[in-house]
């Protein structure tokens, strides 16, 4: 039954659906600091009150040190809305030295007024975030290449075979530039 | 993790060490291995189309993470197994398992500043486990040092 088009299309719809569930199974439940679940800048957004003198756990972009204020994008829906912004957040107790436009990571408790007392923080440096696009757009070529290299799409079935002669790119263009250098 | 690259490069290698003991385990079949290591990051969606969007789009609640979980990259795994011929059916789901879960568990070890890692085994539990923090999702090194390995166990395996 999953040999033709029809029968995949319709296992992989079923399949979708089933993960599409899942997906919104994991977005219904508020934080919950009791499974490690700790409100982030979204929940804080959406209802600040409710989680002052709790713990929370946050990532924003440094935008003063003295005393260290971070900027918490946010997006969250409430009455089938989109809601996006900026909270600033002042936080205190950061150990570790920051510079502004680098992004910093807080746990720690709540107060009224935007301040997290932080009991542990992480910096991460705001060039890096480039690099990691980069290196994984690279990932995705290198992987995506070798897909195509060593497998195609069956047209009569919608299924994806391995080549019996994988192309080899690579190896032929190596071959011609020996050739050529000799 | 980190950057995809050091997620591929993960799968490469254990998949290429795999290759050692199964013989059909070509370098095709590596691939799907490292196909498998993209599962997660499907979130990365997210990107482009936030939750909220989604969200406020089909007045339902919604995250692109639960394809980060282990339910939800099994899902995902299984589409992919749906996608390949019936004879590469079982090979494929090993080996697309076996990516999403080198990924899933590497994401575990990330450094967080609560010590507490993400749902990973969603939808079994919502439990956070501790995580050791060995490294920030933008860490570059971890690309130089798996992508080291991964170079070391291809030269060992010699070139399938």
């Amino acid at each position: 039954m999953l040999h033709s088009w029809v029968g995949r299309g319709a296992a992989i719809c079923v399949l979708l659906a089933v993960l599409f569930a899942l997906m919104v199974g994991l977005g219904a439940p508020a934080p919950d600091p009791a499974v490690g679940d700790y409100p982030n800048g979204d929940a804080l957004a959406q209802d600040y009150d409710r989680y002052v003198g709790e713990y929370v756990q946050v990532t924003g972009t440094v935008v003063g040190t003295d005393p260290v204020e971070t900027d918490l994008g946010y997006a969250y829906a409430a009455d089938g809305e989109r809601h996006t912004g900026t909270l600033t957040v002042t936080v205190r107790n950061v150990d570790a030295t920051v510079v502004e436009g680098q992004s910093l990571q807080v746990y720690g408790t709540l107060g009224p007024d935007r301040t997290i007392t932080a009991e542990n923080s992480v910096g991460v440096p705001a060039t890096n975030y480039t690099a990691m696009y980069l290196v994984s757009a690279l990932a995705g070529l290198w992987t995506l290449g070798r897909v195509v290299c060593g497998w195609r799409l069956d047209p009569r079935t919608g299924a994806l075979r391995r080549r019996e002669e994988p192309l080899t790119p690579a190896r032929t263009l190596l071959v011609r530039a020996r050739e050529v250098l000799a | 993790m980190p950057d995809l690259l050091s997620h591929a490069f993960i799968a490469f290698t254990a998949c290429t060490l795999l290759s050692l003991r199964y013989d059909w385990l070509t370098g095709e079949y590596v691939t799907v291995g490292m196909a498998g290591a993209f599962i997660p990051d499907m979130a990365k969606i997210k990107l482009l189309v936030d939750s909220a969007t989604v969200e406020a789009a089909l007045g339902v609640p919604f995250d692109w993470l639960g394809v980060h979980t282990l339910g939800g990259a099994f899902v995902a795994v299984l589409v992919g197994t749906v996608v390949v011929g019936r004879s590469d059916r079982r090979r494929a789901f090993g080996l697309l398992s076996l990516g999403a879960a080198s990924h899933l568990f590497a994401d575990a070890l990330l450094l967080k500043a609560s010590g507490q890692s993400y749902e990973v085994l969603w939808p079994l539990t919502r439990y956070h486990p501790p995580t050791p923090g060995l490294y920030l999702s933008t860490d570059v090194w971890l690309a130089g040092v798996t992508g080291a390995i991964a170079v070391a166990a291809w030269l060992f395996a010699g070139d399938r």
